[in-house]
């Protein structure tokens, strides 16, 4: 095992460089992991309430910021009846969370969601229901109480959807997260709305007629809507060129370490040509030596890369639910991919220097 | 006397555009089996000459040939040196990484020999050497001594025809300078190889069939 032998001849340096390694994998399986996470929460939330159309503002950067107001509301409904249903999203600061999660939903769309516990209020009680896990943060059981918006609201029943990022939030009426979401003065609008359509051939006739009809709207199928929004596409090129970075700067960090490790064993580099292995011989045994690192760094950087994740999901300021605390196992995979690459890039420049070397200087180097 | 396995003809190394000369228009021939002794004060080009012929350089003019091969048409010295020459350096020079016996098979590794094989083959030569006990062990776990036998059981491993020793001897005391020489000699003999011995040591050079005295670059006897 001679190539461990060289890893641990300078424990310090190998280290340090397994650290590096470990903080560049971090950084690209933390930040992918949220995209990723960010882009399957909208897509299971659509899934939870079956979406099959998702009409919104055509620019919109994000679900929150869509607006649609009340007389365009009205047009849709009055031509798509009870297959549509208006949504209101938003998040507001509370003091039992910053970025609180508020969905306003019209009775019948209610009736889809799926209770944990308690029941849905009544209509026009100005009552709510509560996200399983923002409940179980917040301890609060059906028939309890929670600050919205400066009032205290009972809570009639505890909704579960599987979508982590709705399931931290709460959901009322629609007059009460306008009321709630709209700063003062201005025009209470609706976010979104959401069309039942019977099949796809009729989910694609919808879909060309709000665009005929309704110029500043846009509809699309629900599984596209995560990627339709163009603060995800944001987010998608901010994360690649993050990715980007991390790698460079971990083959830098490599690079240098296996240049340092040729600069300290020039003499037994030039023992070993002197007997007859090519550059080639010696670049394939310090390979061994570096993809040791890497895929120790990788190990280790997906380890730091969960304790990121539950450090960041467990601040305060951070809503319920919009950081995973654990990431797919091909992600995993990726980021040893990703560690194999930093192994043979990182040693392009040290190949230089061996190719470059005279066995004769070598040997007699100091 | 047997054809020459080693031919060296007006051999010249400069160095810094010439104002250096290491060496000036050596010549001489040796033959397999023999044991020469290079011999000459600090400076006179023993090494030079020892690197050259092991192909660690390249002459600024003159030929050297081996088996009638010109070293100047060889395009891979690598190979070369792997199947032809074994190096013995002062500072027995083992790899501090490397167990005595994968020291000793790393020339094979370069042959492309198998690992068993090469390891196996290692392990028999370090036992003819009377290192046996020692194979698993890295260099600094070794003396002095043993380890510049394991560097003449690494120079043999491959068993190549020629042997070039750069004052083997030159790091040890009389004792262990004793056995390193007869170990080269019974090889010279045994395997029909021939051994250049660049040595300050009379003992050692009064070991050998034949004596080249270089003084500053130039050969002055052979």
């Amino acid at each position: 095992m001679i190539f461990l032998r060289n890893v641990l001849r300078a424990p310090a340096r190998s280290i340090m460089t397994i650290f590096g390694v470990a903080a560049g994998v971090a950084l690209f399986v933390a930040i992918t992991a949220i995209t990723v996470d960010a882009r399957q929460q909208i897509s299971s939330a659509v899934g939870a309430y079956h979406l099959e159309v998702v009409v919104y503002e055509r620019r919109a950067n994000s679900p929150f910021t869509s607006k649609i107001s009340f007389a365009q509301m009205g047009e849709l409904e009055a031509r798509y009846g009870d297959a549509l249903a208006p949504l209101v999203l938003g998040s507001h600061n509370e003091p039992w969370n910053s970025y609180a999660l508020i969905v306003g939903v019209t009775p019948a769309f209610l009736r889809r969601i799926p209770l944990s516990a308690g029941t849905v209020y009544a209509e026009g009680s100005g009552e709510a229901v509560l996200g399983e896990i923002a409940a179980s943060k917040l301890g609060i059981v059906p028939d309890g109480q929670l600050t919205l918006d400066g009032r205290l609201v009972r809570i009639r029943g505890i909704f579960r959807t599987g979508s982590r990022l709705l399931d931290g939030g709460v959901m009322t009426e629609i007059g009460n997260a306008q009321r709630i979401l709209t700063r003062g003065g201005a025009e209470p609008q609706y976010t979104i709305a959401v069309v039942r359509a019977e099949d796809a051939e009729a989910s694609r006739r919808l879909i060309a007629e709000v665009g005929r009809l309704y110029p500043n709207l846009k509809a699309i199928p629900g599984s596209e809507f995560a990627g339709a929004l163009r603060l995800m596409r944001v987010v998608d090129a901010f994360v690649r060129t993050i990715s980007v970075v991390a790698l460079i700067g971990t083959c830098v960090v490599v690079s240098n370490t296996f240049l340092m490790a040729i600069a300290e064993r020039t003499r037994e580099i030039g023992i070993l040509m002197a007997v007859g292995w090519t550059p080639w011989l010696v670049l394939r045994m310090l390979f061994a030596e570096c993809v040791v690192i890497c895929a120790a760094g990788a190990v280790f950087g997906n380890l730091l890369a969960l304790v990121l994740l539950r450090v960041v999901n467990s601040l305060p300021a951070v809503g319920f639910g919009w950081i995973p605390v654990s990431f797919p196992l091909r992600l995993t995979g990726a980021s040893l991919v990703m560690a194999l690459s930093v192994a043979v890039v990182a040693l392009l420049w040290p190949a230089v220097v061996l190719w470059r070397l005279q066995p004769l200087t070598a040997l007699r180097h100091e | 006397m047997s054809e020459a396995l080693l031919v060296v003809e007006g051999l010249v190394r400069h160095y810094d555009r010439g104002s250096v000369k290491a060496l000036d228009g050596v010549s001489f021939q040796a033959s397999a089996g023999e044991v020469v002794a290079v011999t000459g004060p600090s400076g006179c080009g023993k090494s030079t000459l020892l690197s050259l012929i092991g192909l660690l350089d390249r002459p600024s003019a003159g030929r050297v040939r081996v088996g009638g091969l010109d070293l100047a048409s060889v395009r891979r010295p690598s190979a070369f040196r792997a199947e032809q020459i074994g190096f013995v350096f002062q500072f027995h020079h083992l790899v501090s990484t490397m167990t005595l016996a994968e020291n000793v098979a790393a020339p094979a590794v370069a042959l492309g020999v198998p690992r068993r094989r090469r390891m196996a083959e290692a392990w028999a030569m370090l036992d003819r050497m009377g290192l046996s006990a020692r194979a698993d062990f890295l260099p600094a776990k070794v003396s002095g001594g043993e380890r510049q036998r394991a560097a003449v059981a690494r120079a043999l491993s491959n068993r190549p025809p020629i042997i070039l020793a750069d004052e083997p001897t030159g790091n040890l005391d009389s004792r262990n300078g004793e056995l390193v020489a007869d170990l080269l000699v019974r090889h010279a003999r045994s395997q029909r190889a021939l051994v250049l011995v660049a040595t300050h040591n009379p003992e050692i050079a009064g070991l050998a069939d034949r004596h080249i005295v270089l003084r500053d670059g130039v050969l002055v006897s052979s």
